[in-house]
């Protein structure tokens, strides 16, 4: 880009062209998917932006600008969503998010190759049941006389129902996410791991590294660069906890601690008319925060890391 | 070498899977186009009726080619059971033979039907024929006629469906539920002839209340005794379970002391409950159940299946709940046991007179209505058709299938169903055979009767829960319409009220919020709009009274 | 190395594999107590609460009821078509996206990469989205309607593309100098030096058909077109009897038996659990063939 280099644009796009047409190729195909799958029916996005009438359509509906922005934000109950969501997923972060990695680092360091397949396609089992049997356990396990609870009174904690009490509910949901979801979130580590150079191992054993140096000094580094993605597009999903299972879990003794901007909006969705519009809006505002996040990481970690999304 | 060869298949597979997509794409594209292509026309259908009256077709014969009608209705549970399609139920086969019209089904899934009709409409790729809950449509089935979505039946009615148009003005009831406010026809509607109105009430161990010597409590103070008894002498840990909907959206209980749990009306003006004083009488009786130990303290928590395990395990012996869903369920799992379970009246009012509040469907059912879409190149012929189910012949075949087959008339002339559905071969349940062999086992355009279940328990909740079910009429809101305006300022108030309501009767029963707090409570409400929701409640019953 | 291990080593040894035991237990729970409840009688499991260690009774009538069910042999035969045509597609479209965005010489890379991402987070919502895929593409009622709208997840895209910066640039020099172009570099060169990263994401996408069964509710209207998990689905919820509400219509459902609902997970899933171990066994062999080349 120095002034003395600078050609016309036009001969640029030119030697751009031919020097990546294959790459440009490559592109079409991808380019289209996402023109027509999701470029094309953003138009709908603006729906937040007005009261929908079916008989009207999307483009025609009439325009009531930032009204149900406003509606959700004056709303009495903005405060506690925001609130509950941004701890669940806090909460995630500190402890669903690093489980499989260090499930990983353990599995890698198990010395029999058969007895860590074993293992590993049975931790993967719990990610194919359906969320709603999960759910049917949970309620069992934590009941006044569940297994779980029964554990807990041993350990000197008084009876009773986990999920009833508003003071139990997050460690519920965030233990078990850990519980069906740990073994399947180990996948991706793992393959990482296979890239890492084994010659490398060898020459730190001649050094006369232990075991903790070299997961310290060669494991992790090794597998940070996907740590660094996992961590960038999981702060990208800070405003999202799925609706699903908070559904089947909270009660109305729990909405204090469980209710999330999710499960609001399916709620809105129960009651009186379709809210099409009122919910595009939430949607859309939970989309903006979560964009910006992601944009803070990217430029953070690529500042400090090297590694970045783009 | 390894390397190449998983190189060279994988490609090989790649390319040989987007040939195959490019092709399947292409075959595809034809499959729905036949409901969507058929432009308005409406009135260009009527030569196919006008022949359909003409002499040289066999009785019953709707037209002399065959027509294919798509039709949308969501598959009935009972039904999904044993088959795929309401094409392979007899009704539609009889049907097709007799009128010659073929019905086309499209089912969407099960759970997700209000998404499925929303996207049916919001594209408008649209069927000939729609059975739904129209009352349910965004601003009220008047707006489905305006949005172009359904056409007005009024003068099809007139001239093509006597036999539907008599039912649905057979009462002042019938008629007001079966119209709009305009007192346009929308639908072809599923009309509840008999008393099966309630379906679910109050039931009980009445094994347990025998063996105490007890009579079956009629009042609430009885109530109280028959859980105080059941606590001490029969081992109910928890004798009275429930979820949370039992307290909070439920008339049973607090109807007793005049309220209803959420919006109902008193002589024509609506109310909700929560901002009547006697809902706080109501809210310190269950406390005082909770308190005492009477009331499962996890009822917050409980989901259908806690709820089962605790009225079949001896935990609980009293609850409120469905005939068949609930009490049937229990009974035949604890067949062969030593276990009973009655089904009691609703509780007397405070003052010892008739219970008014219950727990009941519509004469007209809210689900289920049939209307004809602005795509339907034969609206008369539809018309006919569907008047069919309003006519003797039809109406049995509707609610028991085919003569002969699964039912047949006794010596009085009533209908009485065979062994293939009391005791069905296939192994499937009365009401599962009676989906694939009637359309008796939901709301279906036209007479709706419900049948004496096989079970002589769940067969007398009939008579025991419907003998004051009249009574509801007087304070329960009828299936009442709201313009797009008053939907739309409703909706944004509505949720947070709900959310609110629902904690708060929780807290204040588990005593988590003293009842000392009752008025800030209300104060809450009204400042979440709740005397708004009232106002815009009582327009639409003014209306719907005007009809 | 074995000369090497040390008593910590040996310690950290012993405590790692009986953890991995506890792992192995706590994950396998689920699964075991939902294979007993498929086992038990629909009568004794209702009144059951709490851990299922063992049937409940013993009966097979689940099973028999849930094998004669057509629909779940339907279900099969689509979702394997789903599976198989989807997700190849699913790794083509991925790879060459992925090889795109890694291209540092690449002049719209940044632009693309935000513009992908972006997509992540913001849509137009689930009417639009339904018009362009049954309105105008007409995929409405066909398989491919859970195939193409799908085609490239974004995340997967990443995952593969930070895989794609992983591989040594001298590899693909060395190429480019034997007249490679770039869809042999892709191909032939990148795709097998990181044959556990392919691997990963055909699981992914693979597991991800399996499991899918929101846009088959959506797009689908006949019920022979059912991927197995809406079938499944659908089994689930006609076993929960509905709670009592206050709607104005509300109807009473028959439950149909509890242990059905788990049989029916048993048939649905057991397959993929037998099926995996001999793909594990290939995605090793892939991974080494990776470890070899790097």
């Amino acid at each position: 880009m120095t002034a003395g280099s600078k050609k016309s644009l036009w001969q640029r796009v030119r030697r751009e062209l031919s020097a990546n047409r294959y790459v440009y190729l490559m592109a079409l195909p991808v380019v289209i998917y996402y023109i027509i799958f999701c470029y094309a029916p953003m138009y709908g996005a603006q729906i937040a932006f007005k009261r929908f009438d079916v008989a009207k359509g999307i483009m025609g509906s009439d325009w009531v600008g930032l009204r149900y922005f406003a509606e959700f934000i004056n709303g009495p109950y903005f405060f506690r969503l925001m609130r509950n969501t941004l701890l669940i997923s806090f909460y995630e972060l500190i402890f669903a998010f690093p489980a499989p990695i260090l499930l990983a680092l353990l599995l890698n360091e198990l010395r029999s190759e058969k007895f860590k397949r074993t293992v590993q396609t049975i931790i993967y089992l719990p990610h194919f049941i359906s969320i709603v049997i999960i759910c049917g356990m949970i309620h069992d396990f934590v009941s006044r006389d569940g297994v779980i609870t029964d554990l807990l009174v041993l350990l000197g904690m008084e009876r009773t129902n986990l999920l009833g009490d508003p003071a139990f509910f997050r460690s519920v949901y965030i233990i078990s996410g850990i519980w069906q979801g740990v073994g399947w979130g180990t996948i991706i580590y793992l393959s990482a791991l296979t890239g890492i150079d084994p010659q490398q191992y060898e020459a730190a054993i001649v050094d006369g590294a232990n075991r903790f140096h070299q997961i310290w000094y060669i494991t992790l580094p090794g597998i940070a660069p996907t740590i660094t993605t996992m961590f960038i597009l999981q702060l990208g999903k800070v405003m999202s906890v799925g609706f699903e299972k908070i559904i089947l879990l909270y009660n109305p003794n729990t909405y204090e601690v469980a209710d999330v901007i999710s499960t609001y909006v399916y709620r809105m969705g129960l009651s009186e008319g379709t809210q099409f519009s009122a919910t595009t809006a939430i949607g859309l505002f939970s989309s903006a925060i979560n964009f910006l996040l992601i944009l803070t990481a990217n430029q953070v970690t690529r500042k400090l890391s090297h590694t970045s999304l783009w | 070498m390894m390397k190449k060869h998983t190189g060279q298949s994988l490609a090989a597979i790649l390319l040989t899977a987007m040939l195959a997509a490019s092709a399947a794409g292409c075959a595809s594209e034809p499959s729905e186009s036949q409901s969507s292509a058929s432009s308005a026309g409406t009135s260009s259908g009527s030569s196919v009726s006008s022949g359909a009256s003409a002499e040289s077709l066999p009785e019953g014969q709707l037209t002399a080619e065959p027509v294919t009608l798509t039709y949308w209705v969501s598959l009935d549970n009972n039904a999904a059971a044993s088959i795929s399609s309401y094409s392979e139920n007899k009704v539609y086969q009889k049907m097709e033979e007799i009128t010659n019209v073929k019905i086309d089904f499209l089912h969407p899934t099960i759970g997700q039907e209000t998404e499925q009709f929303n996207l049916m409409i919001a594209s408008r790729d649209l069927p000939d024929l729609i059975e739904y809950g129209w009352v349910g449509y965004d601003g009220g089935p008047e707006k489905a006629i305006s949005d172009g979505i359904i056409i007005k039946l009024n003068d099809l009615i007139d001239e093509y469906a006597p036999d539907a148009k008599a039912l649905m003005e057979s009462s002042d009831v019938v008629a007001k539920q079966s119209k709009t406010d305009n007192g346009s026809y929308y639908a072809f509607m599923a009309v509840g002839e008999s008393n099966g109105n309630t379906q679910s009430g109050p039931f009980l161990r009445i094994d347990w209340l025998e063996d105490l010597g007890m009579e079956e409590p009629a009042t609430l103070e009885e109530w109280t005794a028959v859980l105080e008894r059941f606590k001490e002498e029969k081992g109910a840990s928890i004798p009275f379970t429930g979820d949370a909907n039992t307290f909070i959206s439920n008339d049973t209980i607090c109807g007793v002391f005049g309220v209803g749990s959420q919006f109902y009306q008193e002589d024509g003006v609506v109310k909700y409950g929560p901002l009547e004083p006697e809902y706080r009488e109501y809210l310190a009786f269950v406390k005082d159940w909770y308190d005492r130990g009477l009331l499962d303290p996890d009822f917050a928590s409980n989901d259908s299946n806690t709820i089962a395990a605790n009225m079949t395990n001896g935990k609980s012996g009293f609850m409120i709940g469905f005939a068949g869903g609930a009490m049937g369920t229990y009974l035949n799992a604890m067949s062969g046991e030593d276990y009973d379970l009655k089904a009691i009246e609703y509780p007397k009012m405070l003052d010892g007179s008739d219970p008014m509040f219950h727990h009941r469907a519509w004469e007209v059912r809210t689900s289920g209505s049939l209307a004809i879409t602005t795509v339907n190149e034969y609206p008369e012929l539809s018309a006919q058709w569907a008047n069919y189910f309003y006519t003797e012949e039809g109406g049995l075949l509707k609610n028991f299938g085919i003569e002969g087959e699964s039912y047949i008339l006794n010596e009085d002339g009533d209908p009485e169903l065979t062994d293939l559905i009391e005791h069905n071969p296939d192994g499937l349940s009365r009401q599962q055979a009676l989906a694939v062999w009637s359309r008796g086992s939901t709301p279906s355009p036209g007479p709706v009767i419900k049948l004496q279940d096989a079970n002589p328990r769940v067969a007398e909740t009939v008579d025991i829960w419907n003998r004051y079910s009249v009574n509801a009429a007087e304070v329960l809101i009828p299936p009442i319409t709201q313009t797009p305006e008053e939907a739309d300022e409703l909706s944004s108030m509505i949720t947070n009220i709900n959310s609110y309501h629902e904690e708060m009767v929780i807290k204040f029963i588990m005593g988590q919020e003293s009842l000392d707090n009752y008025d800030n409570f209300v104060e809450q409400l009204k400042s979440y709009g709740v005397e708004r929701v009232i106002e815009l409640k009582q327009a639409a019953l003014d209306r719907y009274n005007a009809r | 190395m074995a000369i090497k291990r040390s008593v910590s080593g040996r310690i950290f040894d012993s405590a790692n594999v009986i953890f991995m035991l506890l792992m192995i237990f706590v994950t396998l729970y689920p699964f075991w107590h939902v294979l007993a409840a498929s086992f038990s009688d629909s009568g004794l499991l209702l009144r059951h609460t709490g851990a299922l260690f063992w049937p409940e009774g013993f009966s097979l009538s689940a099973y028999e009821h849930v094998l004669q069910n057509q629909r779940i042999f339907t279900g099969y035969l689509n979702t394997i078509f789903v599976v198989v045509a989807g997700t190849a597609l699913n790794v083509l479209m991925t790879s060459l996206g992925a090889y795109v965005l890694s291209r540092k010489k690449f002049a719209m890379r940044r632009v693309l990469t935000i513009a992908i991402v972006f997509t992540m987070y913001f849509s137009g919502g689930m009417i639009p989205r339904y018009i362009v895929i049954n309105n105008y593409l007409h995929l409405g009622n066909s398989l491919w309607a859970l195939i193409l709208p799908g085609l490239v997840s974004t995340w997967n895209l990443i995952v593969m593309r930070t895989a794609f910066f992983g591989v040594p640039e001298s590899i693909e020099e060395s190429a480019r100098l034997d007249g490679a172009n770039d869809f042999v570099i892709l191909f032939r060169v990148i795709l097998p030096t990181i044959m556990s990263t392919v691997a990963v994401i055909i699981l992914f996408y693979a597991v991800g058909h399996w499991n899918a069964w929101f846009d088959a509710a959506l797009f689908l209207r006949k019920k022979e077109k059912y991927p197995l998990q809406l079938v499944l689905r659908e089994i689930l919820i006609l076993s929960s009897t509905e709670s009592m509400t206050n709607d104005v219509d509300f109807v009473d459902k028959e439950a149909i038996g509890e242990s059905i609902k788990y049989a029916t997970i048993i048939v649905t899933t057991l397959p993929v659990i037998c099926i995996y171990p001999f793909l594990q066994k290939y995605f090793v062999k892939g991974v080494m063939i990776g470890a070899v080349k790097g």
